[in-house]
C-alpha cells in the first residue's frame, strides 16, 4: 500500500510529470517516448528520395513544388520506455531504523514508478538481494509495486554488486535506470554498479539518500565504538568537535568524488536528505535535474 | 582499632572492607568500558574509519573527573557499611597498683626490701610513665590493692595529680585479689578503663571471652617474678614465717611451747634461724627482748617447724627470721614475711570440724588463731561412740553437711544439715531468698547489716520449739539458734564456707560472731587475720604495735570499725573496760612464694553503666549526610553536562 506521502494532491502532481530520457531508446511497444525506430509515428524526422512503392501520402508536395523532386517524409516512431529502478535495501539503508532512509528511497522509487506508469512505461524495481519485480506498465501496477516493496525483507547482508547484477540482468531493453542508495559504500562498488548500468545502455540517474545520522553520526556521543551495520567492522572513535568537522569534510569529499565520477559519464546525481519530504524532493529537485519534466 | 590523633578508631563490621577491592575494580572496569565507548551501530563506518581521531586501543586509564566523585561516593558507602566509629580515649581511668606483700621483692642484689628497690617501686615508675601519655582531661583514680582495695585519694585526679598521688602508695601486707578488684571497679560503672600494675602475668581466659576485657584493662607486669625464667630463679628466693602457735607445755604449768613454721621458697636447702622475742610495752617501753633462737635447715618448698620450749609467756611474743650473713639477702627477697606475732593465749583443746572436706576447702585455715581439728563423720561417730577425749574436750563442733546420730555434747554449729536429719528438719533448697527479719541485739548478729547478706541457695529450716529464728527470709528460715541440753546450738540453712575473711565481710563477721558465741572465741579474740575486722563492738581505744613502731588506729576507731591493715599487736579497750590484746597476722603462700609467678585471669567483665563522658561516636549518620550531598552533587554534575549541538552538514 502506498504510504501517506501519496496523497491525492501529490498523485495529481505526479501525473503532470513525465520521465525524460536524455536519449532515445528502442522500445518494445508504443509508448510515450521517442524510439529509435523510424516508421509511422507522428513525429516528423527527415526526408528521403521517393522510391517506387512508397506511399504517395508521405510525399512532401511542398518540397516537390519547390524542387521538382519527389521526397518522402520520414517519421520517428514513439515507443514505451523501459524504466529500471534499483533501490538499495541493504542494512545501511535501515540504520538507524528511525532515520527512515529506506522508506524515503522506497517512496522516491514509487513516485518515479507512478510517473512512469502514467506514461505507460515499463517499470521494474530491483531491491538487490531481496527481489526484482516483474515489469509493470499500467497505472494499477503502482499498488502492486508498493505491496511488493512493503513485503520486501530488507536489511540483509549481501554482495551488493552480485545481487545488483542479477536484478539488472532482467533488463532486456535499454531505458532509464535509477539507482537509489545512500552510496555509503566503497567507491569501487558504486563504480561497478554504475558501469553495469552503463553496459545495459541505460540512461542513468543516481539518487543518494542520506539521513541526519549519516550527516552527523552518533550525535551526543564522544567516545564510541561504531559498528558498521553491514560489515560488522568496529571503529573506536573520539568524536570531538574537530572529528565531526573532519567527518563532514570527508563525507563531502566522498560525495564529491561520486559526483565527479558520474559527471564524467553524463550521469545525473541527486542528493536526497530525509529531512526533506519526498514530495519536495521529487517535485522540486528531480524536476531540476531533468529526470522529470 | 587504632589510634589516630589521640582517639581510637575502629570498625564495627571490618569484613565490609573486603568490598573495597571488587567495588573499585568494578567502577574502574565500568569506566574503562565506557572509556572505550558505547557500542553503536551506524549505517556505515566508511567515512568514520577515515577519521584521524580513531583510537586503536585505550591503553591508559584516564577517567573523567566524575569518576573520582563516584569513587569517593563508593568508598564512603563502604566505610559507612563497615561501621566506622571513634572511641574517645578512656577518660575515666582507674590505676590499680598492686602493693600486696609479693610486690615487696627486693630487686637489688644487696639491699633488702625497702622502697626504691622493690617491685612496687618499679610498678609506680611504670604507672608514672603511663600517666605521661595520658590526655590532660582524663580523670584518674589511683587505688592500691592491699590489704584491701582503697583509693589513694578520695577524689578523681588529673594525670599530674595522679602522678603525685602515686607517691602515697605504700607497700602493704595482704593479697592483691586483682580479679576481684578489677571486677569491682567495672561493676561500679565509674571507669571505662583500668590500668593494673602488678607482678602477675596475664593469662587469657580459656573461654575466649577475654577480648572485651583486654580492651578495657591494661595489665602492666613488672618485676622479675613476672618474667620469671629458669636463670632468674636463684635470684628470687624467699623465706617466710608461715605461722606461730603457742600451747601450754603441760596442763598445770605456766610454761608454753611456741611452734613456728617457716618455708624456704628456694632452689636448694636453706639454713634458717628463727628468733623468739618478747615484746614488752611496760618494762622496755615498747621493745623486743630476745628469748630463744632455733636454727634449722629447710628443704626447698617444704615447711619446717621451729620449736621454742619452756617459754614463759607473759608479754606478747614475736618470731622473726634472723641472719647475720648479709649475703643471705639474696635468698630472702621479701622482708615483710620474715616475722609473725604469737598470741598471748591459746586453747588446749581444738574445736572439731566434722566434714568430708578439708579445712582448706572450708577456708578455716585462714583462722590461724584457731587450729581446728578435722575429722570425718565416720571418724566422729567412732570417737563419739568411744567417748574419746577429742570429742569430749572439744570446746565446740562444726558439723558441715552432717548431722550426728547422737546429739553433740558441746556447743555446735550445724551448716546445711541433711534434710533427713534426726534432729533438724528442713525443706527443699530454694533460690532468691531475701532477708526479711533477723534476731536483733544478739551477739551473733552484732555488726551485721543482714539485708546485705546474699543467699544464693537456701535450705529453709523448720525452727524447733527450743530454737529462735535467727534469720528469716522470703523463702523461709535461714538460721536459728538456741540452747538444747545446756549446749548452744546454731543451725544454718545456707552456706557460709569457705571462710573468706575480708572478701566477704558480712559472712565473715557472721561466722566469727557464731564462733565466738559458741565459745570458740579464743583465737578470734587473740589472733586476728589481717584484713578482718575486730569482732568487738564499741571499742574505746585501740592501738597497733608493729615491729617497726606504733600505729594509731584513731581514725578507724572513729569510724566504728577497726580492721588492721598490717601485722602487729592490737591492744584495745573493749566495751565494759576490758583491756584485750590480739595478734594481727598474715600469711599467703601466693605472695611469699617468689619462685612461682602469679597469674591474672580475665574473663568477661561486668559492663556496669557507662560513666559520663565515655562515648563512642559512630560515623554512620555523618557519612550518610555526606553521601546525600555527594549524590546531589553527582546529580547536578550530570544535569549540567553540556548537550552538544550536532554540526550540520550542508544540505
Amino acid at each position: 500500500m502506498l504510504s501517506d506521502n501519496f496523497n491525492p494532491g501529490y498523485l495529481r502532481q505526479l501525473e503532470l510529470l513525465n520521465i525524460r530520457a536524455r536519449r532515445t531508446f528502442l522500445g518494445a511497444r508504443h509508448g510515450g517516448h521517442l524510439s529509435m525506430k523510424r516508421g509511422h509515428g507522428i513525429e516528423f524526422s527527415d526526408y528521403r528520395k521517393y522510391e517506387p512503392g512508397d506511399s504517395p501520402r508521405h510525399i512532401d508536395w511542398g518540397v516537390y513544388g519547390r524542387s521538382d523532386k519527389l521526397y518522402v517524409k520520414r517519421f520517428q516512431e514513439e515507443q514505451a520506455l523501459s524504466f529500471f529502478i534499483a533501490c538499495d535495501g541493504t542494512r545501511s539503508m535501515l540504520t538507524p531504523t528511525t532515520a527512515g532512509k529506506w522508506e524515503f528511497a522506497r517512496d522516491i522509487a514509487l513516485s518515479l514508478s507512478y510517473v512512469a506508469l502514467m506514461q505507460h512505461d515499463s517499470v521494474r524495481i530491483c531491491v538487490p538481494g531481496v527481489m526484482t519485480t516483474p515489469a509493470f506498465s499500467h497505472g494499477r501496477g503502482i499498488h502492486t509495486l508498493s505491496d511488493l516493496l512493503d513485503k520486501a525483507t530488507t536489511g540483509n547482508r549481501i554482495d551488493f554488486i552480485e545481487e545488483f547484477n542479477q536484478g539488472l540482468h532482467q533488463v532486456k531493453f535499454p531505458g532509464v535506470g535509477v539507482l537509489i542508495s545512500d552510496l555509503l559504500m566503497p567507491f569501487e562498488v558504486i563504480q561497478k554498479a554504475v558501469n553495469a548500468m552503463r553496459a545495459k545502455n541505460l540512461d542513468i540517474n543516481v539518487i543518494q539518500v542520506l539521513s541526519d545520522s549519516d550527516l552527523d553520526p552518533l550525535e551526543n556521543e564522544t567516545n564510541v565504538i561504531a559498528i558498521d551495520s553491514e560489515t560488522g567492522d568496529e571503529v573506536r572513535l573520539e568524536l570531538s568537535q574537530e572529528a565531526r568537522a573532519e567527518y563532514s569534510y570527508r563525507l563531502e569529499q566522498h560525495n564529491l568524488g561520486i559526483k565527479e565520477f558520474l559527471a564524467n559519464y553524463g550521469i545525473s546525481y541527486s542528493l536526497a536528505l530525509t529531512s526533506q519530504t519526498v514530495q519536495e524532493f521529487v517535485i522540486q529537485h528531480l524536476a531540476r535535474t531533468g529526470l522529470l519534466a | 582499632m587504632s589510634t589516630l590523633f589521640g582517639s581510637l578508631y575502629g570498625l564495627l563490621n571490618p569484613l565490609a572492607l573486603l568490598l573495597t577491592l571488587p567495588a573499585v575494580g568494578f567502577l574502574m572496569y565500568a569506566y574503562m568500558k565506557k572509556g572505550q565507548g558505547l557500542r553503536h551501530t551506524v549505517a556505515s563506518t566508511l567515512i568514520l574509519s577515515q577519521l584521524k581521531s580513531r583510537v586503536a586501543a585505550r591503553r591508559t586509564f584516564r577517567p573523567p573527573p566524575i569518576f573520582f566523585l563516584e569513587l569517593l561516593i563508593l568508598l564512603l558507602m563502604i566505610v559507612a557499611i563497615s561501621g566506622l566509629f571513634k572511641k574517645e580515649p578512656a577518660r575515666h581511668i582507674a590505676i590499680l597498683i598492686d602493693n600486696s606483700l609479693g610486690m615487696a621483692i627486693s630487686q637489688s642484689d644487696t639491699a633488702r626490701a625497702t622502697l626504691g628497690s622493690s617491685v612496687l617501686q618499679e610498678a609506680v615508675r611504670e604507672a608514672r610513665s603511663y600517666l605521661g601519655g595520658m590526655r590532660s582531661d582524663a580523670r584518674i583514680k589511683v587505688l592500691a590493692t592491699s590489704p584491701w582495695m582503697k583509693p589513694v585519694s578520695p577524689r578523681t585526679l588529673s594525670p599530674a595529680e595522679a602522678d603525685f598521688a602515686l607517691s602515697e602508695v605504700k607497700q602493704a601486707y595482704g593479697q592483691d585479689r586483682l580479679e576481684f578488684n578489677i571486677r569491682q571497679l567495672f561493676a561500679s560503672g565509674k571507669y571505662d578503663h583500668v590500668a593494673v600494675f602488678t607482678d602477675k602475668r596475664l593469662k587469657q581466659s580459656e573461654k575466649g571471652t577475654g577480648l572485651d576485657a583486654l580492651e578495657r584493662v591494661s595489665i602492666f607486669s613488672v618485676g622479675g617474678r613476672s618474667q620469671l625464667s629458669q636463670e632468674r630463679r636463684t635470684d628470687l628466693q624467699n623465706i617466710a614465717v608461715i605461722s606461730a602457735e603457742m600451747k601450754r607445755s603441760d596442763a598445770a604449768g605456766d610454761r608454753m611451747t611456741v611452734t613456728a613454721t617457716a618455708t624456704a621458697f628456694s632452689t636448694g636447702a636453706a639454713e634458717v634461724t628463727l628468733q623468739l622475742r618478747e615484746y614488752s610495752i611496760i618494762s622496755t617501753g615498747g621493745d623486743f627482748l630476745p628469748i630463744q633462737t632455733v636454727s634449722k635447715t629447710l628443704e626447698p618448698g617444704k615447711p619446717g617447724k621451729f620449736v621454742f620450749t619452756d617459754v614463759q609467756a607473759v608479754n606478747p611474743l614475736h618470731v622473726r627470721i634472723v641472719s647475720n650473713d648479709q649475703s643471705r639477702s639474696r635468698n630472702n627477697r621479701i622482708a615483710l614475711d620474715d616475722h609473725i606475732w604469737v598470741a598471748p593465749d591459746s586453747t588446749t583443746a581444738e574445736p572439731l570440724v566434722i566434714s568430708d572436706g578439708s579445712l582448706k576447702a572450708l577456708g578455716l585455715e585462714q583462722l590461724k588463731s584457731q587450729p581446728f581439728k578435722l575429722v570425718s563423720p565416720h571418724e566422729y561417730e567412732a570417737l563419739a561412740g568411744a567417748n574419746d577425749h577429742i570429742v569430749k574436750n572439744a570446746p565446740m563442733n562444726i558439723f558441715y553437711k552432717y548431722s550426728p546420730t547422737k546429739f553433740p555434747g558441746s556447743d555446735s554449729l550445724f551448716v546445711l544439715p541433711p534434710a533427713n536429719s534426726t534432729f533438724f528438719q528442713s525443706t527443699e533448697v530454694v533460690t532468691r531468698a531475701e532477708v526479711t527479719r533477723w534476731l536483733r541485739s544478739h551477739p551473733v548478729t552484732t555488726y551485721l547489716n543482714l539485708p546485705a547478706l546474699s543467699i544464693p541457695a537456701l535450705q529453709p529450716l523448720v525452727v524447733p520449739p527450743w530454737g529462735n529464728d535467727l534469720i528469716s527470709t522470703t523463702r523461709g528460715s535461714a538460721a536459728y539458734l538456741g540452747e538444747k541440753d545446756g549446749k548452744r546450738i546454731v543451725v544454718l540453712g545456707f552456706e557460709i564456707f569457705p571462710y573468706e575473711a575480708g572478701e566477704a565481710p558480712v559472712i565473715s563477721i557472721f561466722t566469727l560472731n557464731i564462733l565466738k558465741w559458741l565459745n570458740a572465741e579464743t583465737r578470734s579474740s587473740h589472733l586476728i587475720p589481717l584484713g578482718s575486722p575486730v569482732p568487738e563492738p564499741e571499742l574505746q581505744t585501740a592501738e597497733l604495735f608493729t615491729h617497726t613502731g606504733l600505729v594509731s588506729l584513731r581514725q578507724q576507731l572513729d569510724s566504728g570499725k577497726i580492721t588492721p591493715d598490717q601485722p602487729g599487736l592490737l591492744r584495745y579497750l573493749a566495751a565494759g573496760g576490758e583491756q584485750k590484746t590480739a595478734a594481727v597476722i598474715f600469711y599467703d603462700e601466693r605472695e611469699s612464694n617468689t619462685l612461682e609467678p602469679g597469674y591474672l585471669t580475665l574473663g568477661s567483665l561486668p559492663q556496669g553503666e557507662a560513666p559520663a563522658g565515655a562515648d563512642i561516636e559512630r560515623f554512620g549518620p555523618l557519612l550518610a549526610k555526606l553521601l546525600v550531598l555527594l549524590l546531589l552533587a553527582h546529580l547536578i554534575f550530570l544535569c549540567i553536562q553540556p548537550t552538544r549541538q550536532p554540526i550540520g552538514a550542508s544540505r
